[in-house]
């Protein structure tokens, strides 16, 4: 067998530190959330209702005029921001929902006549009706996306295995909106629609990840009892720790490459790709680290852990 | 190829399934046409829709067989024209080579293209309309198509979705104010009288229970003098008899005209009037032809927009716009620049980093790769798919997890021949117990699809489509098309770092043959 890369069962109080390192404050950021916004995450308009206008003026414009600007235009308390695009400067307005056109028509105007003409490059409205009907069907569509996971893997592995793997796919929907969280109160970022579809194709990844672990530490519980003789400790019987220590060195190089893989293409998107879908990218990118590092250690530990405490360290073959 | 031995895989059908599905992608995604064909269809996409439509039809009478074709033939004609129309708001031109184009067909959203997706609510009016039905809805959606149609936009799209929305698409609109001023009112024109409310003690205006629905034919034409445009009608037979009588019964009284409740008088600021400003027209005589005017200070576009709205008609309820999404050209051209270099950028770095690792079989995963890149975007033309910014970003994560299944393959080759197999046998053991693993990721991969689809707003199905499409090809490449690559690969060739367990065991090597 190949040489042993990383002893999991021994350091797994590490393993789970690291986690813990991650996922608590998270957790914090999850809850000051809450009581700042209302919801777990700093939700964008997509769910709360509003509009982003995205303006190139032809001259420069102050950020204070278009400020002025909108608290003229009855718009007082919206936020304004200096973005570029494609080397242009490009300002960033986001207001309530401008339902009533004629509103709309009136602020065009008025930032005309103040600040000179412009081009639109982006108009997004999500009327405060629709918003809720949409976090909702996300949510929906997320919780099915969970059933269907665990009725997936409780259908491929046994009790204890599918339990492990789902602890492990929850650590990284909640590593990921632990850092969102963080991110939406440290610089303002919003979660949209596609922020679900990041949730989506992670949730899938994480388990697909650990399915790959699992399905060798079950090819390999066979060797558990199995003598093995060790310089160090001379002849001794495998146990199951030892088996998923060695099955976890067996697929490292597999995990470790397709993740990178994966973050090579997600990096290139995400430093090159177009702006509007870079928070989406980081989303991924989150993900994707996340749900290789649950599912090579947290994972693969917790299963050792459950076996060693229900069989009080005497485990059998399974 | 291999010399005398490889007979089995000569009979093999794998490789020929290879090169069909490369075919097929190459003759699918790309295209060679004449340059005087290509301009032509630019200039004809260029055209407002009402001056492609003259146009078309004098090509048509241009045909050298005009005067035998029936009129099946004369509508097929049309359709080809202006499908070539259409075609060339969906070209991108890859190379010119000797006075021929090269270029791909592929659909871009409008994040990319530039454009407006609207959804419209239809609002419940009660009394007389207490409920959204699926009447209500299909004559909401005619005005609306009637509306958009007059905008002159190529390639719009209007679609139901739910019980009460509809979904508008309009590419590369130059205004979407304007259409979304001239889409989103209900255009009830109403013609009132003044009355005497006892109660208040003021006049107020009363309906007559004439509309814009009683007219036959709107039209915008100038004003004799002052730059001013009036708007012309003409009433259908029933509606002229009701519009004699009330002027009639009027003559020396006032005539309110209503648009959406608002007089059509415009003021100084281009405004409407308020009501209580509003003094009506004075009915001078009674007016039996059936025919009038509304003058009320417009510009040419204001006048030109009330007559499109009479002419596509009132929308039976007030409409409301949910949700607006519009990108300029502008952003579009840089959403599509920044995707192509870092989708290159993304898939190059993939290929070195498969080289850099596994050698020659690296080579051959990134031969997968590219057949697997033309097979996904040809899929994509076919289809077609809509391809948004989303839906890029879903076929670039598919490449990174395209080369999963090769990797996961070439790691349980490894094994096997560290375990003492032979060459062919390992590589063989390799896939097969691989392919478990890679068939459980891609089913999780398609579930997660799959809700995605069903839940998702359009910017969510679009990367959901792109990802599925990609997982599902990613099978075919990574597993039928390297397997069958690996065996093409002379024995003689270092891989795996298998040579040196050749040596040793020169037997096991021929093993295979």
């Amino acid at each position: 067998m190949s040489k042993v890369g990383v002893d999991l069962v021994k350091y797994r109080w590490l393993w789970f530190g690291i986690s813990g390192v991650i996922l608590i404050p998270g957790i914090v950021g999850i809850i000051m959330c809450l009581e700042r916004f209302h919801a777990p995450l700093k939700l964008g308009i997509d769910f709360t209702g509003g509009s982003i206008l995205q303006y190139q003026f032809e001259k420069k414009a102050n950020l204070e005029d278009v400020r002025q600007v909108l608290d003229q235009s009855n718009l007082a308390g919206s936020q304004v921001q200096q973005a570029e695009v494609s080397g242009q400067d490009v300002v960033v307005m986001r207001t309530r929902a401008l339902d009533d056109e004629a509103e709309k028509r009136k602020l065009d105007d008025n930032l005309k006549a103040k600040l000179g003409d412009f081009k639109v490059l982006s108009v997004d409205k999500v009327s405060a009706t629709i918003g809720p009907e949409l976090l909702q069907s996300g949510l929906v569509a997320m919780l099915i996306t969970f059933a269907m996971m665990v009725g997936y893997i409780s259908y491929r592995f046994k009790f204890d295995f599918a339990i492990c793997a789902i602890v492990a796919l929850v650590h990284d929907v909640v590593a990921l909106c632990g850092i969102f969280a963080l991110l939406g109160l440290a610089i303002g970022t919003e979660v949209d629609s596609l922020f679900i579809s990041a949730i989506l194709t992670v949730i899938g990844f994480s388990v697909h990840d650990t399915i790959v672990v699992f399905d060798r530490i079950r090819e390999n519980t066979k060797h558990v009892g199995s003598k093995v003789k060790s310089t160090e400790q001379g002849e001794y019987k495998k146990t199951f720790g030892d088996v998923a220590n060695d099955s976890v060195n067996q697929t490292l190089a597999r995990s470790i490459y397709t993740s990178l893989t994966v973050i090579i293409t997600l990096s290139a998107l995400y430093l090159l790709g177009g702006t509007t879908t870079r928070d989406f990218v980081l989303a991924m990118l989150i993900g994707v680290i996340s749900g290789t590092y649950s599912s090579i250690f947290n994972a693969s530990c917790l299963l050792v852990l459950w076996r060693e405490l229900r069989v009080g360290r005497k485990v059998k073959p399974a | 190829m291999a010399k005398k031995g490889s007979g089995p895989l000569i009979r093999d059908w794998k490789p020929v399934l290879v090169l069909i599905a490369l075919g097929w992608s190459l003759i699918t995604l790309f295209h060679v046409e004449p340059q005087k064909t290509v301009d032509d269809w630019i200039k004809l996409s260029e055209l407002p829709a009402d001056a492609l439509r003259v146009e078309v039809d004098k090509r048509i009478q241009a045909l050298p067989n005009f005067a035998k074709m029936n009129e099946y033939a004369k509508e097929d004609a049309q359709k080809r024209l202006m499908d070539e129309a259409s075609l060339a708001n969906n070209i991108q031109i890859l190379g010119h080579v000797n006075g021929y184009v090269i270029f791909t067909n592929l659909k871009l959203g409008l994040d990319l293209r530039g454009g407006s997706q609207l959804v419209l609510q239809a609002l419940p009016s009660p009394p007389q309309v207490p409920e959204i039905t699926p009447e209500v809805m299909r004559g909401v959606e005619t005005v609306i198509n009637n509306r958009i149609n007059s905008l002159g936009v190529s390639e719009t799209l209007v679609q139901r979705s739910g019980k009460d929305r509809l979904i508008v698409e309009l590419p590369g609109i130059k205004d979407p104010q304007q259409a979304k001023d001239r889409i989103g009112t209900t255009a009830l024109l109403e013609f009132k009288e003044l009355d005497f409310d006892p109660k208040l003690g003021t006049p107020y205006w009363k309906s007559v229970n004439l509309t814009g629905a009683d007219f036959k034919h709107a039209q915008a034409s100038p004003m004799v003098s002052g730059g001013l445009w009036r708007v012309g009608f003409e009433f259908k037979p029933d509606g002229a008899k009701k519009f004699g009588e009330l002027t009639t019964r009027l003559v020396g009284k006032q005539i309110g005209i209503f648009l959406d409740g608002e007089p059509t008088d415009r003021g100084a600021d281009g405004r409407p009037v308020p009501v209580s400003e509003y003094r009506g027209v004075t009915v001078r005589e009674p007016i039996l032809g059936g025919t009038g005017e509304i003058t009320g200070n417009f510009t040419k576009e204001q006048a030109v927009d009330l007559s499109v709205k009479l002419n596509a008609g009132a929308l039976p309820v007030p409409v409301k716009i949910l949700e607006e999404r519009t990108v300029g050209a502008t952003l579009g051209q840089d959403s599509i620049h920044k995707s192509l270099v870092a989708g290159g950028v993304g898939i190059a770095l993939v290929m070195v980093f498969m080289i850099a690792i596994y050698g020659v079989p690296g080579l051959i995963a990134d031969t997968a790769l590219i057949l697997y890149t033309l097979a996904t975007l040809a899929i994509f033309e076919a289809v077609p798919v809509t391809l948004t910014l989303a839906g890029i970003a879903g076929f670039i994560l598919s490449i990174g997890m395209a080369v999963d299944a090769n990797i996961l393959i070439f790691e349980r080759t490894k094994e096997e021949l560290r375990n003492g197999k032979g060459l062919y046998t390992a590589i063989e053991n390799g896939f097969g117990r691989a392919f478990t693993s890679i068939f459980d990721s891609n089913v999780n991969s398609m579930i997660a699809c799959g809700v995605m689809m069903m839940f998702g707003t359009s910017i969510v199905k679009g990367f959901a489509v792109t990802l599925a499409i990609g997982v599902a090809v990613s099978m075919f490449t990574a597993i039928t098309a390297t397997r069958a690559l690996l065996h093409l690969v002379p024995r003689s060739v270092n891989m795996f770092g298998s040579t040196l367990a050749d040596k040793k065991k020169p037997v096991k090597a021929k093993e295979a043959v």
